[in-house]
């Protein structure tokens, strides 16, 4: 339980600054577009493409450590009834995460050859984004449910 | 069958305090697996990444980012050190600077919470020092904040024009008259209650403090003249508007006040990103949800028994009112946005209002619902920066909510306070 913590609060560092990049990175680019256009005169679809990517990347390797909306009508720390529903929440999370997954896969393979017009690069690197981001989720999915269980989750 | 398999997995998914996109996709997947088993499970997942992949969309990061180095960055202490020269000696004269920068703040960013943590902590702290009640200085930034979805830039106008196709120019310029009206509202009531309880004034500043301040603030105040006019003249996007807003205020914060260092840098950008993940995480999950409700025609039948009803215009547009400010209420104003526009838009259509005046009436209900009990998250935020409880807050709040609820009534039913600028600047 102590190992799985801190093995989460260490990748959770990791992927903080992962995401700082990539959010510098995509606000250099549209920054860049709009210099590209008024000032050189010149198109940059290749930059919308991959800002298009990044963006995906992003918003899945954020949602890590991000604090998701969510009614908070029970509290799952109080009592027993609490921290059951809280790990049946859980439950529900880490199935909903898995169809997410499966249908995932399902569209790597039906993608694999579409590609990027202006990048030539293939459209899965999309899914794959999406399967990473749903990958560290599974895994805060599981600590919440182990902190739940033990009585030490640390509500939102 | 449908609509009401996933509206109940729905609810009872989200009363379970699973976050609110887990809730969208469980009951979206639960739905299509009673309903239409036929359909491949990759379906799901090709409408959750086609939600991800929304370009437009960026501007929400653009946003937060520029919100954030705003907050962090020093822009925010110089826009308050001017407001206050202008306003600080009228009698509760900081109540009015709140409002006052509320207005300049909601110009940069697009998001309450993020107006709300950039003035709070240095307007309340002023305000208990000069001895004005924690309540009353709590509510007057949490009704002042609410003006950041309302005036431009707007997070929440943003997500309403990629759900219903307006336009973010109109929208962005509809906001402005509604967004000075509350300010207005806000800082009439407030000297009304400042004049019944004797609050303190600060002394006059004079002349040449007042354009010390305006020439040092002159590059703060700037940042939301170039959003609108960029966005509004065409020069640029939604986006490349919020890209030139961050790297604008990003330049002024390190190379003219030098307040922002590498850590506090990073640290915005961390918040910005995570801020983003969790609307468009959301927003993904909605796409799966909103394919159904499109799949089964649900906003056309609701839209359907309104026309056979021969509902009055008044009245429907009084319920929806209603039921926006209960959701408003309960739930986040992205987050209700993204469940109520496919749902709403087909009866506002039917009912012939401008898809701009809508979307400026749902921002205002949503909106107010941050300053309501049981969830709205200012009341807690200010409560917490004044050390006050939530129900003091909530008390002193009731005179600003009812100014709030006024003036969503008077652009409701007067179209023209929305729609008379961005008419005029198209030349309608």
């Amino acid at each position: 339980m102590y190992r799985l913590e801190r093995f989460r609060s260490s990748l959770s560092v990791l992927v903080d600054i992962v995401c700082g990049v990539l959010i510098v990175a995509i606000a250099c680019l549209v920054f860049f577009q709009v210099i590209a256009r008024y000032v050189l005169a010149y198109a940059t679809p290749w930059a919308e493409e991959l800002l298009r990517l990044l963006f995906v990347w992003l918003i899945m390797l954020a949602a890590f450590n991000g604090k998701h909306l969510c009614i908070d009508l029970i509290d799952h720390q109080k009592s027993w009834g609490g921290r059951i529903i809280g790990a049946a929440g859980d439950a529900i999370c880490f199935a909903v995460l898995l169809v997410l997954c499966c249908g995932v896969l399902d569209m790597i393979a039906l993608t694999a050859n579409d590609r990027y017009s202006s990048l030539n690069l293939s459209v899965q690197w999309a899914y794959y984004g999406v399967g990473v981001g749903i990958a560290l989720w599974l895994l805060r999915v599981i600590c919440d449910a182990a902190a739940t269980v033990s009585g030490g989750r640390e509500e939102d | 069958m449908t609509i009401s398999v996933l509206l109940l997995a729905f609810l009872a998914l989200a009363a379970l305090g699973i976050p609110l996109a887990f809730a969208m996709l469980g009951a979206s997947m639960l739905t299509l697996l009673v309903t239409r088993p036929e359909l491949p499970v990759a379906l799901s997942a090709q409408l959750f990444v086609s939600g991800l992949d929304t370009p437009s969309l960026l501007a929400v990061a653009l946003f937060f980012l520029a919100g954030e180095f705003m907050a962090a960055g020093g822009t925010v202490a110089r826009i308050l050190s001017f407001a206050r020269s202008l306003v600080g000696h009228m009698r509760g004269g900081l109540g009015q600077v709140g409002v006052v920068s509320s207005v300049v703040v909601s110009g940069v960013s697009g998001s309450s919470v993020a107006d709300a943590a950039a003035i709070g902590p240095v307007l309340i702290k002023s305000m208990r020092d000069e001895g004005y009640p924690a309540p009353l200085a709590a509510s007057i930034v949490a009704t002042g904040a609410t003006l950041g979805p309302i005036i431009p830039p707007s997070i929440l106008m943003i997500i309403y024009a990629i759900l219903s196709g307006a336009s973010v120019g109109a929208l962005f310029l509809a906001g402005i008259v509604p967004g000075l009206l509350i300010a207005a509202g806000l800082s009439i009531a407030f000297a009304f209650i400042a004049h019944r309880r004797q609050l303190p004034r600060s002394a006059r500043a004079t002349f040449e403090q007042i354009t010390r301040l305006a020439v040092h603030s002159l590059l703060a105040l700037l940042a939301p003249v170039i959003i609108i006019v960029g966005v509004r003249a065409g020069v640029f996007t939604a986006t490349e508007a919020g890209a030139v807003a961050t790297a604008y205020v990003l330049a002024i914060s390190t190379l003219f006040y030098r307040e922002l260092g590498l850590r506090g840098l990073l640290e915005c950008c961390v918040r910005a990103a995570r801020g983003t993940s969790v609307v468009m995480v959301l927003f993904g999950a909605s796409k799966v949800f909103a394919w159904i409700i499109a799949e089964e025609q649900i906003g056309l039948q609701i839209a359907t028994v309104i026309e056979q009803a021969n509902l009055n215009y008044w009245m429907v547009l009084l319920c929806i009112n209603l039921v926006l400010l209960v959701a408003g209420a309960f739930l986040d104003p992205i987050a209700a946005m993204i469940i109520f526009v496919p749902v709403l838009l087909p009866i506002a259509a039917t009912l012939g209002i401008d898809p701009v005046h809508f979307g400026i009436i749902l921002t205002l209900n949503l909106t107010i619902g941050l300053v309501t009990p049981p969830v709205g998250i200012l009341i807690f935020m200010t409560g917490m920066m004044a050390n006050t409880p939530a129900l003091n807050v909530i008390r002193a709040l009731l005179p600003f909510i009812g100014v709030l609820i006024a003036i969503l009534m008077l652009v409701t039913y007067v179209p023209s306070i929305s729609l008379a600028l961005p008419n005029w600047i198209r030349g309608v």
